[in-house]
């Protein structure tokens, strides 16, 4: 076919050349358009990691010129709009993150991971009621991974912020719906259970406690936060079972072997323990009567008030007790007792007025002193 | 060299083959189709389906066109500036400066016609080339802007890719042998193209090149316009996705008093305009008369210069994208947006002083971003209860500087409309856009592109001009009726005698269905002494009818109707038998020459 010069082609076959150049210059823009992406979302990606990077290595700064790069790339990129709004914050650029991290939440007020850093910074600082209304919204918010565990984390963060602003009914109410939704994971029923304790709630914290045992039979800090929560309850039996199985795991903690000690002294001469003969139950009241008596005598000695006091000269407080003491000590007798359920009230009624007494002037008593205070401060008002 | 119409091969309808004669393109020896199916293509496809699928072509090529030029702008960027956003120092100082150097020497040597605004060059190819735009300029443009811009020169894609889609056009209507007068309109067609892919915005494209390149909306052109710009963002759309070339921020007005800052928006925008084009003015004419071999340098020692500026401030380098969107979320404080704006004004007005070539689109829209988002941090510093995002401000700080520095007022309010997608945003816009398009226009006589025209020595139609005037009306030409029309029921006595009122050698005649005619008095004189009890109507032909016009019809109307008549009828619009005044060419020259010695 002979070469023609361009002017001299008709209409159609201009037109069909057109058609051709189309098919070809969409090919190249199709390669070049891809190439040039996968170039934009490489940079962005390696912009990203240098800006992690570089907050790991406290470079803030240079994080942020870091993040700010990648999202020249990805500029609707969350992870990388979140990162940057935390090399703000580490920065100390607060204002700044705030008011990048509102821009993002205009965008998108439902996005969980920029509500809980907003919770986050307004946290930061002290504005509860912005806090609080950002914690909400994550925690009702949308993730787009992991959504549960990310509720869950805000959730926790916002008891946590409660806690420190000392509004434990809301951190109580709020740590109520957080245990119904724990997910099988030691750690977390173990701080929630913490958090109990922080609201006085120790039923609960006890049942997290047990929880997260139940997944981790071994886990210290559950058997330690149990078996206190038992031994504070005056539970010393399970007191022992925890603290019992703490010590094996951990057999140098002084303060647990003291606390299991104690427990065991409780359970070993409590009187008020249930199914007791009552000769053994008279045999524990004598003995801790007569420690009574004893620790009365051993404070007097500290405090230089002789007893049995001298007749001569007026009786002192702790003389007049350990005179009543005396008075009674021979009717605290195993067969006396055994026959007066009333006597033997009596009896523990004085020996725990002697150890309060004693505690308040000599100090905090230890050994059986520290049992029998337990003991009565456990059955107070009780009956024996 | 444009081709004549005599010389088209379906040029017209003038030149249309007669019947039976075998249609163009059939012989030759053009064997790819059956010659019966060929010749019934080529009938049906008349002068203007093929312009308008020609519209449609050149869509596509300026779409795919300025997708390859803004990789090429960003790819150039990345390469020579690296894809840090502060690059460092050396890069800053030494890449503008050299890049300029290489920029000066393609520009001189290689690509001389590149030098210079592409919507002037739009505009010369439709009034003064017959549309004729040389494709090397397209390839110039696209090469040396791609490199200007990349290498940090404080210019923008949008002028460059106007002119790319105006060559393209140009290119393939030459081709295709239309003729001169849809050569000279594919130009705008192309441009509106090439414009819409760079702002990925059709609507505010359309009306920027009937705003600024046309000068008026006809009808014939309009739709390969449209069809154009649709193209064109299509295709952009499929490449390059469908998001603006910055995120929108979320808009709502939150106090009404807030339309006071607006309004002071639109000042400080006004102001701002007419710095930059007051120094553009005085800078531009003084550089150009420097002794020629310095412009192998000036684009050079301008980007040294917005290096050094770069060093602290890397935004102002380049287009600026990449900052608008941050500037329209929060990114920045109220001043270092205020510091940004007045370094942008200087770094353009280096780099389009120095020659380099590209676009003030950008930059318009960076300095108006900086400027609205200094103004909106600076009321949310006050009043933080009182004002919406700073982002909002910087996105009506856009449209702002648009409607003051170019002057396009309608491209502004729909540009903003257009890449905001929110109609609440219109009030504010327009209080601030016509402000400061009133204050550019008060204090500046002359538009931006016939100021730039004259610098290079033509001179373009002004379309501002075209759309201020207010042209001459009939009413303002015509004189009162000398005395009573004469009526076709009128018997020729009675004629003669109502005729006696009027001092013209002719009188008036309205008939029944509301046309008129002119009688001469002495043929009715005649008329009348021998049948004096017939009608007028007897005397007077149908088909000798005379042309009316209306009060408020320009002038030039009136001249173009007027004929042989000796006048014409003034008639009221909604009374056409009724008699406002008349009009003679006497009185319309009369009313030019007033208007010449007022002048």
């Amino acid at each position: 076919m002979a070469v023609k010069s361009v002017h001299s082609l008709s209409r159609e076959t201009i037109l069909v050349l057109c058609a051709g150049g189309l098919i070809v210059l969409f090919t190249v823009v199709g390669f070049a358009s891809n190439w040039y992406r996968q170039k934009r979302t490489a940079l962005a990606q390696e912009w990203y990691a240098r800006g992690q990077a570089d907050l790991k290595d406290q470079k803030p700064r240079r994080a942020i010129d870091d993040f700010r790069t990648a999202l020249i790339y990805s500029p609707d990129d969350d992870l990388y709009r979140l990162h940057l709004a935390e090399a703000l914050m580490a920065a100390g650029n607060l204002d700044e993150a705030r008011t990048y991290l509102l821009n993002v939440r205009e965008d998108d007020s439902e996005n969980g991971a920029v509500n809980l850093a907003l919770a986050r910074l307004s946290a930061r600082t002290d504005n509860t009621i912005d806090a609080l209304r950002y914690y909400q919204s994550a925690i009702y918010g949308r993730w787009e991974r992991n959504a549960e565990g990310q509720r869950i984390q805000a959730r926790l963060e916002l008891c946590q912020f409660l806690l420190s602003h000392g509004r434990t009914a809301e951190a109580q109410g709020e740590l109520v719906a957080l245990a119904g939704s724990l997910p099988a994971e030691a750690s977390l029923h173990t701080r929630v259970a913490r958090m109990f304790l922080q609201v006085q709630d120790k039923q609960h914290a006890l049942e997290q406690f047990r929880d997260a045992l139940r997944l981790d039979p071994k886990r210290l800090d559950a058997l330690l936060g149990a078996g206190e929560i038992a031994f504070e309850s005056g539970d010393y039996r399970t007191a022992e079972r925890y603290l019992g199985r703490a010590l094996a795991e951990q057999p140098n903690d002084a303060r647990t072997r003291s606390q299991l000690s104690i427990a065991r002294l409780v359970l070993a001469n409590d009187p008020f323990e249930p199914r007791l003969s009552n000769q053994e139950r008279s045999t524990r009241v004598v003995n801790l009567f007569d420690r009574a008596l004893a620790r009365l005598d051993d404070c007097a000695h500290i405090l230089g008030q002789p007893v049995p006091p001298p007749s001569s000269s007026p009786l002192l407080g702790l003389q007049q007790l350990y005179v009543r003491l005396e008075k009674m000590r021979p009717q605290v007798r195993v067969s006396k007792l055994s026959r007066n359920p009333d006597l033997q009230t009596s009896a523990m009624a004085l020996a725990y007025e002697a150890e309060q007494l004693a505690e308040q002037r000599c100090g905090s008593p230890e050994g059986l002193d520290e049992a029998l205070l337990l003991i009565a401060s456990a059955h107070k008002g009780s009956e024996l | 060299m444009t081709p004549s119409p005599t010389t088209s091969h379906l040029g017209g309808p003038d030149a249309r083959p007669a019947a039976g004669a075998p249609l163009p393109g059939i012989q030759g020896g053009n064997v790819w189709l059956p010659a019966r199916l060929r010749a019934l293509r080529a009938a049906a496809m008349a002068e203007d389906n093929l312009f308008l699928l020609l519209a449609v072509i050149i869509g596509l090529f300026s779409g795919l066109s300025v997708v390859l030029f803004r990789i090429a702008i960003d790819w150039s960027r990345i390469t020579l500036l690296g894809s840090a956003l502060s690059p460092p120092a050396w890069r800053t100082l030494l890449v503008p400066t050299l890049g300029g150097l290489v920029v000066a020497v393609l520009v001189i040597k290689v690509f001389p016609l590149v030098r210079g605004s592409g919507v002037n060059q739009t505009k010369a190819a439709v009034y003064i080339y017959d549309g004729y735009i040389p494709f090397s300029t397209v390839i110039g443009k696209f090469i040396t802007c791609a490199l200007a811009i990349g290498s940090g020169q404080s210019l923008g894609p949008e002028d460059p890719s106007l002119q790319i889609g105006a060559g393209i056009a140009s290119a393939l209507g030459r081709r295709l042998q239309f003729s001169r007068e849809r050569i000279r309109l594919i130009a705008p067609v192309g441009a509106a193209a090439g414009l819409a892919a760079a702002f990925n915005a059709p609507i505010s494209s359309v009306l920027f090149v009937i705003e600024e390149v046309i000068g008026r909306w006809t009808a014939g052109v309009l739709g390969a316009i449209v069809l154009a710009a649709v193209s064109s963002v299509t295709v952009v759309r499929l490449f390059l996705g469908s998001e603006p070339l910055f995120r929108i921020p979320a808009y709502r007005l939150v106090h009404p008093t807030e339309l006071l800052v607006y309004a002071a928006l639109g000042i400080a925008g006004g102001l701002a305009s007419l710095l930059f084009v007051k120094i553009l003015s005085y800078a531009r004419p003084r550089v150009r008369m420097l002794p020629p071999w310095t412009r192998y340098f000036q684009p050079a020692i301008a980007g040294l210069i917005i290096g050094v500026i770069g060093l602290r401030f890397p935004q102002v380098m380049g287009a600026g994208y990449d900052s608008m969107d941050q500037a329209m979320h929060n990114q920045y404080t109220w001043q270092i947006l205020a510091v940004l704006a007045g370094f942008k004004i200087l770094a353009t007005c280096l780099s389009f002083t120095g020659g380099a070539p590209g676009g003030m689109f950008a930059p318009t829209l960076f300095i108006g971003a900086m400027l609205g988002g200094a103004l909106g941090g600076v009321e949310h510093h006050f009043f933080p209860r009182l004002t919406a995002s700073v982002g909002s401000y910087a996105l009506v700080g856009m449209g702002t500087l648009f409607a003051g520095f170019l002057r396009a007022p309608m491209t502004s309010v729909f540009m903003v409309l257009e890449v905001s997608g929110n109609y609440s945003i219109i009030v504010p816009v327009m209080i601030s856009n016509t402000i400061a398009y009133l204050i550019n226009l008060k204090y500046q006589p002359t538009a931006l592109f016939d100021l730039l025209s004259r610098q290079e020595g033509v001179d373009l139609p002004s379309m501002e001009e075209l759309r201020e005037q207010s042209p001459l009306l009939v009413e303002d030409a015509m004189r009162a009726p000398s005395g009573p029309p004469l009526h076709e029921d009128d018997t020729l006595a009675a004629a003669v005698a109502k005729s006696k009122a009027w001092s013209t050698s002719h009188v008036p005649v309205s008939h029944w269905d509301g046309t008129w005619s002119l009688i001469a008095k002495n043929v009715l004189k005649q008329e009348a002494a021998t049948r004096g009890a017939d009608l007028l109507r007897a005397i007077l032909p149908v088909s000798d009818r005379v042309p009316v016009v209306h009060s408020d019809q320009p002038l030039y109307m009136a001249m173009r109707r007027m004929g042989e008549w000796p006048y014409l009828p003034v008639v009221h619009r909604a009374a056409f038998t009724r008699l406002q005044g008349t009009i003679s060419l006497d009185d319309i020259l009369k009313r030019y020459r007033a208007l010449r010695i007022a002048d």
